[in-house]
Protein backbone atom coordinates (compact mmCIF):
# COMPACT_ATOMS: atom_id res chain seq x y z
CA UNK A 1 0.00 0.00 0.00
CA UNK A 2 1.55 3.50 -0.96
CA UNK A 3 2.34 5.71 1.78
CA UNK A 4 0.59 8.97 2.09
CA UNK A 5 2.56 12.24 1.60
CA UNK A 6 2.48 15.07 4.44
CA UNK A 7 0.41 16.57 2.03
CA UNK A 8 -2.25 14.28 2.13
CA UNK A 9 -2.34 13.91 5.72
CA UNK A 10 -5.89 15.07 7.33
CA UNK A 11 -5.23 18.62 9.73
CA UNK A 12 -5.23 16.28 13.07
CA UNK A 13 -2.73 13.74 11.49
CA UNK A 14 -0.16 17.01 10.91
CA UNK A 15 -1.20 18.47 13.77
CA UNK A 16 0.16 15.56 15.82
CA UNK A 17 3.54 14.97 13.79
CA UNK A 18 3.79 18.95 14.42
CA UNK A 19 3.71 17.92 17.63
CA UNK A 20 6.11 15.50 17.78
CA UNK A 21 8.73 17.40 16.09
CA UNK A 22 8.01 17.33 11.91
CA UNK A 23 8.59 20.97 10.62
CA UNK A 24 6.81 20.47 7.46
CA UNK A 25 3.75 19.78 9.20
CA UNK A 26 3.58 23.06 10.71
CA UNK A 27 4.43 24.50 7.23
CA UNK A 28 1.33 22.29 5.52
CA UNK A 29 -0.85 23.49 7.82
CA UNK A 30 -0.15 27.10 7.94
CA UNK A 31 -0.88 26.93 4.05
CA UNK A 32 -3.81 25.24 4.59
CA UNK A 33 -5.67 26.98 7.76
CA UNK A 34 -3.73 30.98 7.70
CA UNK A 35 -5.48 31.98 4.57
CA UNK A 36 -9.20 30.77 5.91
CA UNK A 37 -8.46 32.49 9.12
CA UNK A 38 -6.96 35.55 7.61
CA UNK A 39 -10.25 35.67 5.42
CA UNK A 40 -12.42 35.44 7.58
CA UNK A 41 -11.09 37.75 10.43
CA UNK A 42 -11.12 40.42 7.38
CA UNK A 43 -14.67 40.04 6.62
CA UNK A 44 -15.52 40.60 10.17
CA UNK A 45 -12.84 43.45 10.87
CA UNK A 46 -12.03 44.76 7.21
CA UNK A 47 -8.71 45.86 8.89
CA UNK A 48 -5.59 44.25 6.88
CA UNK A 49 -3.71 44.58 9.95
CA UNK A 50 -5.99 43.77 12.58
CA UNK A 51 -7.09 40.43 10.83
CA UNK A 52 -3.15 39.62 9.96
CA UNK A 53 -2.55 40.20 14.17
CA UNK A 54 -5.35 37.71 14.70
CA UNK A 55 -4.86 35.46 11.82
CA UNK A 56 -1.33 34.74 13.67
CA UNK A 57 -2.71 34.76 17.04
CA UNK A 58 -5.27 31.64 16.12
CA UNK A 59 -2.59 29.65 14.85
CA UNK A 60 -0.23 30.29 17.94
CA UNK A 61 -2.85 29.06 19.66
CA UNK A 62 -3.06 26.17 17.53
CA UNK A 63 0.90 25.31 17.86
CA UNK A 64 0.32 25.63 22.08
CA UNK A 65 -2.37 23.23 21.94
CA UNK A 66 -1.06 20.75 19.43
CA UNK A 67 0.59 18.65 22.21
CA UNK A 68 -2.75 18.10 23.78
CA UNK A 69 -5.00 18.04 21.11
CA UNK A 70 -7.32 15.20 21.82
CA UNK A 71 -8.25 13.63 17.91
CA UNK A 72 -12.00 12.75 19.32
CA UNK A 73 -12.91 16.21 19.71
CA UNK A 74 -13.97 19.03 17.19
CA UNK A 75 -12.22 19.52 14.01
CA UNK A 76 -9.15 21.76 13.95
CA UNK A 77 -11.07 24.21 11.16
CA UNK A 78 -14.07 24.69 13.09
CA UNK A 79 -12.31 25.24 16.39
CA UNK A 80 -9.60 27.58 14.65
CA UNK A 81 -12.87 28.98 13.15
CA UNK A 82 -14.30 29.59 16.87
CA UNK A 83 -10.78 31.05 18.03
CA UNK A 84 -11.16 33.84 15.42
CA UNK A 85 -14.55 34.52 16.41
CA UNK A 86 -14.01 35.20 19.88
CA UNK A 87 -10.60 37.34 18.90
CA UNK A 88 -12.56 39.23 16.45
CA UNK A 89 -15.25 40.06 18.99
CA UNK A 90 -12.62 40.69 21.71
CA UNK A 91 -11.18 43.39 19.72
CA UNK A 92 -14.09 44.68 18.19
CA UNK A 93 -15.20 46.21 14.89
CA UNK A 94 -13.58 48.86 13.76
CA UNK A 95 -14.41 51.43 10.97
CA UNK A 96 -13.44 50.42 7.49
CA UNK A 97 -11.61 53.33 6.65
CA UNK A 98 -7.60 52.96 6.68
CA UNK A 99 -5.37 54.57 6.14
CA UNK A 100 -3.23 55.26 2.77
CA UNK A 101 0.08 52.79 3.84
CA UNK A 102 -2.45 50.34 5.23
CA UNK A 103 -4.93 49.97 2.36
CA UNK A 104 -4.87 46.10 1.30
CA UNK A 105 -2.87 45.02 -1.75
CA UNK A 106 -5.41 43.69 -4.37
CA UNK A 107 -5.49 40.31 -5.31
CA UNK A 108 -5.17 40.21 -8.97
CA UNK A 109 -3.09 43.72 -9.48
CA UNK A 110 -4.25 43.67 -13.51
CA UNK A 111 -7.67 43.81 -12.02
CA UNK A 112 -9.14 46.73 -13.30
CA UNK A 113 -9.13 49.88 -11.05
CA UNK A 114 -13.13 50.51 -11.57
CA UNK A 115 -13.52 46.88 -10.91
CA UNK A 116 -11.76 47.00 -7.68
CA UNK A 117 -13.14 50.12 -6.75
CA UNK A 118 -16.75 49.13 -7.32
CA UNK A 119 -15.90 45.65 -5.68
CA UNK A 120 -14.69 47.73 -2.44
CA UNK A 121 -17.69 49.19 -2.79
CA UNK A 122 -19.84 46.60 -3.02
CA UNK A 123 -18.51 44.93 0.12
CA UNK A 124 -18.09 47.91 2.32
CA UNK A 125 -22.28 47.85 1.39
CA UNK A 126 -22.30 43.99 2.12
CA UNK A 127 -20.98 44.37 5.55
CA UNK A 128 -22.89 47.43 6.59
CA UNK A 129 -26.14 45.38 5.22
CA UNK A 130 -24.59 42.05 7.49
CA UNK A 131 -24.68 44.44 10.50
CA UNK A 132 -28.04 45.35 10.28
CA UNK A 133 -29.46 41.38 10.50
CA UNK A 134 -29.76 39.61 14.26
CA UNK A 135 -26.72 37.94 15.14
CA UNK A 136 -27.23 34.85 14.17
CA UNK A 137 -28.36 35.17 11.00
CA UNK A 138 -25.59 37.17 10.00
CA UNK A 139 -23.06 34.70 10.97
CA UNK A 140 -24.77 31.87 9.60
CA UNK A 141 -24.79 34.56 5.89
CA UNK A 142 -20.87 35.24 6.74
CA UNK A 143 -20.07 31.62 7.38
CA UNK A 144 -21.97 30.44 4.28
CA UNK A 145 -21.31 33.07 2.00
CA UNK A 146 -17.90 34.55 2.67
CA UNK A 147 -16.15 31.52 4.76
CA UNK A 148 -17.56 29.32 2.25
CA UNK A 149 -18.31 26.59 5.11
CA UNK A 150 -19.88 23.36 4.29
CA UNK A 151 -23.55 22.88 6.05
CA UNK A 152 -22.50 20.50 8.73
CA UNK A 153 -19.46 22.94 9.43
CA UNK A 154 -22.04 25.91 10.04
CA UNK A 155 -24.52 23.52 11.88
CA UNK A 156 -21.36 22.39 14.11
CA UNK A 157 -20.30 26.10 15.07
CA UNK A 158 -24.00 27.02 15.47
CA UNK A 159 -24.90 24.63 18.13
CA UNK A 160 -21.83 25.48 20.03
CA UNK A 161 -22.18 29.08 21.99
CA UNK A 162 -19.43 31.20 20.61
CA UNK B 1 -38.72 37.28 -16.86
CA UNK B 2 -36.69 36.17 -13.79
CA UNK B 3 -38.66 36.67 -10.64
CA UNK B 4 -38.05 39.11 -8.22
CA UNK B 5 -36.37 36.50 -5.33
CA UNK B 6 -34.10 34.86 -8.28
CA UNK B 7 -33.24 38.72 -9.02
CA UNK B 8 -32.26 39.56 -5.41
CA UNK B 9 -30.82 36.60 -5.07
CA UNK B 10 -28.33 37.58 -8.10
CA UNK B 11 -27.62 40.50 -6.51
CA UNK B 12 -27.00 39.04 -3.50
CA UNK B 13 -24.38 36.56 -4.48
CA UNK B 14 -22.93 39.46 -6.64
CA UNK B 15 -22.28 40.97 -3.36
CA UNK B 16 -20.69 38.12 -1.56
CA UNK B 17 -18.34 37.71 -5.21
CA UNK B 18 -17.70 41.26 -4.58
CA UNK B 19 -16.36 41.05 -1.02
CA UNK B 20 -14.59 38.08 -1.71
CA UNK B 21 -13.08 39.73 -4.85
CA UNK B 22 -12.02 42.76 -2.45
CA UNK B 23 -10.73 40.42 0.16
CA UNK B 24 -6.74 41.67 0.45
CA UNK B 25 -4.00 38.80 -0.03
CA UNK B 26 -2.26 37.96 3.58
CA UNK B 27 1.57 38.79 3.55
CA UNK B 28 3.91 36.94 3.31
CA UNK B 29 5.64 38.05 6.55
CA UNK B 30 2.42 36.86 8.15
CA UNK B 31 2.82 33.41 6.97
CA UNK B 32 7.04 33.66 7.94
CA UNK B 33 5.76 34.95 11.57
CA UNK B 34 3.33 31.74 12.35
CA UNK B 35 5.97 29.53 10.75
CA UNK B 36 8.53 31.29 13.18
CA UNK B 37 6.25 31.00 16.29
CA UNK B 38 5.65 27.24 15.18
CA UNK B 39 9.34 26.38 15.18
CA UNK B 40 9.81 28.11 18.42
CA UNK B 41 7.26 26.76 20.21
CA UNK B 42 8.29 23.26 18.84
CA UNK B 43 11.98 23.62 20.08
CA UNK B 44 10.13 24.76 23.75
CA UNK B 45 8.57 21.58 23.74
CA UNK B 46 10.94 19.34 23.25
CA UNK B 47 13.18 21.15 25.47
CA UNK B 48 10.25 21.06 28.14
CA UNK B 49 9.53 17.01 26.94
CA UNK B 50 13.68 16.37 27.69
CA UNK B 51 13.61 18.14 30.92
CA UNK B 52 10.56 16.06 31.99
CA UNK B 53 12.22 12.95 30.80
CA UNK B 54 15.45 13.49 33.07
CA UNK B 55 13.52 13.33 36.14
CA UNK B 56 11.01 10.58 35.34
CA UNK B 57 12.17 9.42 38.82
CA UNK B 58 10.85 12.52 40.99
CA UNK B 59 12.67 13.65 43.92
CA UNK B 60 14.93 10.47 43.98
CA UNK B 61 16.04 11.66 40.51
CA UNK B 62 16.65 15.02 41.63
CA UNK B 63 18.12 14.02 44.71
CA UNK B 64 20.79 11.96 42.77
CA UNK B 65 21.41 14.72 40.15
CA UNK B 66 22.03 16.67 42.67
CA UNK B 67 24.52 14.51 44.69
CA UNK B 68 26.30 13.90 41.41
CA UNK B 69 26.69 17.84 40.72
CA UNK B 70 28.59 17.74 44.34
CA UNK B 71 30.85 15.35 43.12
CA UNK B 72 29.29 12.02 44.76
CA UNK B 73 30.70 10.68 48.14
CA UNK B 74 33.90 12.73 47.42
CA UNK B 75 32.51 15.88 46.62
CA UNK B 76 30.98 15.67 50.09
CA UNK B 77 33.60 14.94 52.36
CA UNK B 78 35.34 18.02 50.77
CA UNK B 79 32.37 20.08 51.64
CA UNK B 80 32.16 18.57 54.63
CA UNK B 81 35.96 19.59 55.63
CA UNK B 82 35.77 22.85 54.19
CA UNK B 83 32.84 24.09 56.29
CA UNK B 84 34.32 22.53 59.48
CA UNK B 85 37.77 24.95 58.35
CA UNK B 86 35.54 27.71 57.95
CA UNK B 87 34.08 27.38 61.32
CA UNK B 88 37.32 27.28 62.81
CA UNK B 89 38.60 29.55 61.43
CA UNK B 90 36.63 32.73 61.21
CA UNK B 91 33.26 31.25 60.11
CA UNK B 92 31.99 32.33 63.31
CA UNK B 93 28.62 34.83 64.18
CA UNK B 94 28.87 38.28 63.36
CA UNK B 95 28.21 38.94 67.63
CA UNK B 96 31.60 36.96 68.17
CA UNK B 97 33.42 38.81 65.74
CA UNK B 98 32.20 42.62 67.70
CA UNK B 99 33.15 40.80 71.05
CA UNK B 100 36.72 40.16 69.48
CA UNK B 101 36.81 43.53 67.92
CA UNK B 102 36.13 45.33 71.44
CA UNK B 103 38.86 43.13 72.82
CA UNK B 104 41.60 44.21 70.91
CA UNK B 105 40.45 47.24 70.97
CA UNK B 106 40.52 47.19 74.83
CA UNK B 107 37.18 48.50 75.25
CA UNK B 108 35.08 46.47 77.16
CA UNK B 109 38.03 44.48 78.97
CA UNK B 110 36.43 44.69 82.44
CA UNK B 111 33.29 42.73 81.08
CA UNK B 112 35.15 40.30 79.77
CA UNK B 113 37.41 40.13 82.78
CA UNK B 114 37.77 36.50 84.55
CA UNK B 115 35.47 35.17 81.96
CA UNK B 116 37.16 35.58 78.77
CA UNK B 117 36.90 32.69 76.57
CA UNK B 118 38.97 34.36 74.05
CA UNK B 119 41.20 35.71 76.64
CA UNK B 120 44.25 33.84 74.86
CA UNK B 121 43.16 35.00 71.30
CA UNK B 122 44.07 38.34 72.89
CA UNK B 123 47.19 37.64 74.43
CA UNK B 124 48.43 36.09 71.33
CA UNK B 125 47.42 39.14 69.78
CA UNK B 126 49.03 41.50 71.87
CA UNK B 127 52.14 39.76 71.69
CA UNK B 128 52.47 40.06 67.98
Amino acid sequence: MPSQTPDQLDDTALLAAYAKGMPEAARILTERLMPKLYAQAYHRLQNAADAEDIAQEAMLRLWKIAPNWQSGRAKISTWLYQVVANLCKDRGRKPPMTALEEAPEPIDPRLAVDARLQDERRASALYKALDQLPPRQAQALRMRHLDELSNPEIAAIMAVSI
Amino acid sequence: MKKFEDQNHEDLEAFFLSAQRALPTPSDQLRDRVLQNAQALMARQGAEKSDSNGSDIGFLGGLSDFWSGLGGLKGWASLVVIAGLSFQFGGVAPEVEAQIYDMISGQNERVFEGSDPFEDLYLAYLEG
